[in-house]
C-alpha cells in the first residue's frame, strides 16, 4: 500500500514509462510525462515558499493542466482546494478566506472571476495554462506560468507530507450562509480506492470517465483509481454535457471500460434515448452516486447494455467518495421497487439508529450514520460544526466508535441492506448538488429589494429531481420580478441554487407561533406551477 | 423568418420559465452566460412542451440555440417539418 495519493503516479511512470494517464480533447499524455510536469511544478510552488499542509485553491476547468495541478499540489505536501468555476466571485471568496489560502492555481476560462477574487483577497496566482495571453490580468499578475516551469528541473522531491496529512478541501453548502471545508487525507482516499480497485478488478487496460468536475469528489475516484490500476483517465470536457448524443459518441469512441457519474447524466441520456441496443462495446461497468437513479432509467440501461456491470455507490463527500456499494443482479422488474445503498464498503459499517445512538429494527425509519476509514477529520476550522457532525458514541452497538452523523433517514431490508429514504433536513439534491435551503435563504435575505422571503424544495417524479421554490414579499414600492431576483441572487449562489419557481405574495403564511409555514408554502407553489 | 410574435412568444418562455430577461433576439445565450448545461436542458425540455415538438438528440446542436432568433428559426423549421410528416 502505498503513503501518499502521488506516488501511484511516479510508480507507474517507472513501471511503465510510455503508457497514457490523462487523455484530454484527444491529447494523451503519459505516466513519465505526468510525473515530471508535477515534480516541476511542486518544485515552483515550494521555491515560491508554499508550506507542507498550506491549502492551495485550483480554479481550472477540467483539463490535463487542473490534474498536473492537483498532483503538483500533493507533492509540494500541500492540499488542494477545487473551485467551482461557475461560481460567483463573492461565494468563492468567502472559500478563500474561510482556507486561508495564498495561491491559487488558475487558467483562462476564469480570468474575470479570478480578477475579482485577486482584487479581494490578494491571493497569488500560478497560471496553469498553455495559453498565456489572460495570465496578466489587471489584478491577478501571475507569478509564475506553464511554460515557466520548464525551466525547473524534473528530478523527484523527497516527499513533505504523511499519510494522515489533508489531500483536499471540498467545500459544500452550508445552512448557515457559509460553505463547510471538508477535510479529506491521503489515508481516507487510498483506503477507497484500494477497495474500489480490488472489488471492481480495475486493471491497467481500463479506460475510466472522467465525468464529475473536480470539485466533486466523485472526481477523486476518477482521477486516483485511474492512476492506482496504471489505467488512462478520460476527461469529459463541460461542454459535452449539454449533448447527451456527444456524450454517447464521447464512451463509444473513447473505448471507455467504466463510466461514473450523478444520475443526471445518465437520466439525460435516456430521456433522449442514445443509447443503442448492445452499444459501448468496450464499457465493463457503469458506477452512479450523489442521487437516487430512477429505477426505470436504470432499466432502460440495464436493457441495452445486458454486457455491463451496475453498480450504486452511496456516500457523503465527508466520508469521502462512497461508503457503500450495491450492484444490481439484473433488470429490475418492478419498477416500484427501490435499489438499496446496499453493504459497507472494506473498512467502514453503516449504523441505522434512533436519535439515542439505539438501533432500530430491520424495516424502521432511522437515522444512517457512518464509522470507518474513510471519515473526515472534520470542517476546517470548524470545531462547533465539527462537533455537530462527527459525534463519539458511549452507548448502543457503536459504543466507543467515531461516527459522521450523516443526515439520512434509511432503514434496514430484509435482506440486510440498507435504503435511503430521503433527508432528516432541508439539504437536497438537485443534478448531484448538495445544497442547503438555509444557504439560498441567507442569499435572499441579503437582497434589499425583499422584505421577506422563504424557500421550500419541491421534489419531481420527473427529470429534474427536487426544484427550489422561492416565495417573497416584497419591500413597498419595490417592483421586482423573479428575473431580477434571479440575476440578483447569481451573484451570490452559483448557478444550480437559485431558486427556478418564484411566487410573489402580499405576506407569507404563517404557523400560531409566527414562523413561515412552509407546509402550506409547498402546497402553494404546484397549484401556480400547474 | 420567424415573425415578431414569435420571438416575443420565447422572450417570454425566457423571463417566465427560467426568470431570465434576454437583452436582444441577437444575444448569444451561452457568451453571455444565460444558457449552461443546466438551464439549457430545462430550455430543450420547455421547448418541447411549450411548441409541442420532439427534440431528437441529433439536432441538439449549440448551433441551433445560441440566441433567440437561432431558436425561433428552429423552432419554426421543426414544427414545419413535423407537420409534414404528420401529413
Amino acid at each position: 500500500m502505498i503513503e501518499r495519493l502521488q506516488e501511484w503516479v511516479s510508480l507507474r511512470a517507472l513501471q511503465s514509462p510510455d503508457s497514457v494517464a490523462v487523455v484530454c480533447r484527444g491529447e494523451k499524455t503519459t505516466y513519465t510525462q505526468l510525473d515530471a510536469l508535477t515534480n516541476q511544478l511542486a518544485r515552483m510552488l515550494i521555491e515560491k515558499g508554499c508550506q507542507r499542509g498550506d491549502r492551495i485553491c485550483l480554479l481550472l476547468p477540467k483539463s490535463t493542466a487542473a490534474i498536473v495541478g492537483i498532483l503538483g499540489i500533493l507533492k509540494a505536501g500541500c492540499a488542494y482546494v477545487p473551485l467551482d468555476p461557475a461560481c460567483p466571485a463573492a461565494r468563492l471568496t468567502k472559500v478563500v478566506e474561510t482556507c486561508g489560502s495564498e495561491w491559487i492555481l488558475a487558467g483562462s476560462g476564469s480570468a474575470a472571476v479570478l480578477d475579482e477574487l485577486v482584487a479581494a483577497t490578494g491571493i497569488r496566482v500560478g497560471w496553469l495554462d498553455r495559453d498565456d495571453s489572460a495570465a496578466g490580468l489587471k489584478q491577478a499578475t501571475a507569478e509564475f506560468t506553464l511554460a515557466g516551469l520548464a525551466s525547473v528541473s524534473e528530478a523527484p522531491l523527497d516527499p513533505r507530507n504523511t499519510s494522515i496529512d489533508p489531500a483536499y478541501i471540498m467545500f459544500t453548502s452550508g445552512s448557515t450562509g457559509n460553505p463547510k471545508g471538508v477535510v479529506i487525507t491521503h489515508s481516507n482516499v487510498i483506503h477507497f480506492v484500494e477497495w474500489a480497485v480490488d472489488y471492481f478488478q480495475l486493471g491497467d487496460g481500463e479506460k475510466l470517465s472522467g465525468h464529475s468536475p473536480l470539485h466533486f469528489d466523485l472526481s477523486v475516484f476518477d482521477v486516483f483509481g485511474a492512476f492506482a490500476a496504471g489505467a488512462e483517465l478520460h476527461l469529459v470536457t463541460p461542454d459535452l454535457n449539454v449533448l447527451p448524443n456527444k456524450l454517447a459518441a464521447f464512451i463509444r469512441d473513447s473505448q471507455l471500460t467504466q463510466w461514473f457519474s450523478v444520475p443526471s447524466a445518465l437520466n439525460y441520456m435516456a430521456k433522449f434515448d442514445v443509447v443503442r441496443p448492445g452499444d459501448f462495446p468496450h464499457l465493463k461497468r457503469l458506477l452512479w452516486c450523489g442521487e437516487v437513479l430512477p429505477v426505470p432509467v436504470l432499466a432502460y440501461w440495464m436493457q441495452r447494455l445486458p454486457h455491463v456491470t451496475f453498480t450504486n455507490l452511496y456516500g457523503p463527500t465527508e466520508a469521502t467518495i462512497a461508503s457503500a456499494y450495491y450492484t444490481v443482479p439484473g433488470c429490475p422488474e418492478d419498477l416500484r421497487a427501490a435499489i438499496p445503498i446496499g453493504a459497507p464498503c472494506a473498512g467502514e459499517k453503516l449504523y441505522v439508529m434512533d436519535d439515542n445512538l439505539q438501533p432500530v429494527a430491520p424495516g424502521v425509519t432511522g437515522r444512517l450514520y457512518i464509522q470507518g476509514v474513510g471519515l473526515s477529520p472534520g470542517y476546517y476550522r470548524d470545531p462547533v460544526k465539527t462537533g455537530e457532525a462527527f459525534v463519539q458514541s458511549s452507548c448502543g452497538p457503536a459504543c466507543g466508535e467515531r461516527l459522521y452523523h450523516t443526515g439520512d433517514l434509511a432503514r434496514v431490508g430484509q435482506d440486510g441492506l440498507v435504503y435511503f429514504l430521503g433527508r432528516a433536513d432541508s439539504q437536497i439534491k438537485s443534478r448531484g448538488h448538495r445544497i442547503e435551503l438555509g444557504e439560498v435563504l441567507t442569499a435572499l435575505n441579503a437582497l434589499e429589494s425583499l422584505r421577506e422571503s422563504a424557500v421550500v424544495a419541491i421534489p419531481t417524479s420527473g427529470f429534474e429531481g427536487a426544484i427550489i421554490c422561492c416565495a417573497y414579499v416584497a419591500q413597498p414600492q419595490r417592483d421586482v420580478s423573479p428575473a431580477v431576483l434571479r440575476s440578483e441572487l447569481s451573484k451570490l449562489l452559483p448557478g444550480y441554487m437559485l431558486p427556478t419557481r418564484w411566487m410573489a405574495m402580499q405576506e407569507l403564511p404563517k404557523n400560531a407561533n409566527g414562523k413561515i409555514d412552509t407546509r402550506v408554502l409547498k402546497e402553494q407553489f404546484p397549484l401556480e406551477i400547474s | 423568418m420567424p415573425d415578431r410574435p414569435l420571438y416575443q412568444e420565447i422572450e417570454q418562455f425566457f423571463s417566465e420559465h427560467l426568470n431570465i430577461s434576454v437583452p436582444s433576439v441577437n444575444t448569444d445565450l451561452f457568451d453571455a452566460g444565460i444558457l449552461d448545461s443546466l438551464t439549457f436542458v430545462d430550455l430543450v425540455l420547455h421547448l418541447e412542451q411549450e411548441f409541442d415538438i420532439h427534440i431528437g438528440a441529433e439536432e441538439l446542436e449549440l448551433e441551433n440555440f445560441r440566441s433567440i432568433e437561432k431558436i425561433a428559426a428552429f423552432a419554426t423549421a421543426h414544427s414545419g417539418l413535423q407537420k409534414a410528416g404528420a401529413a
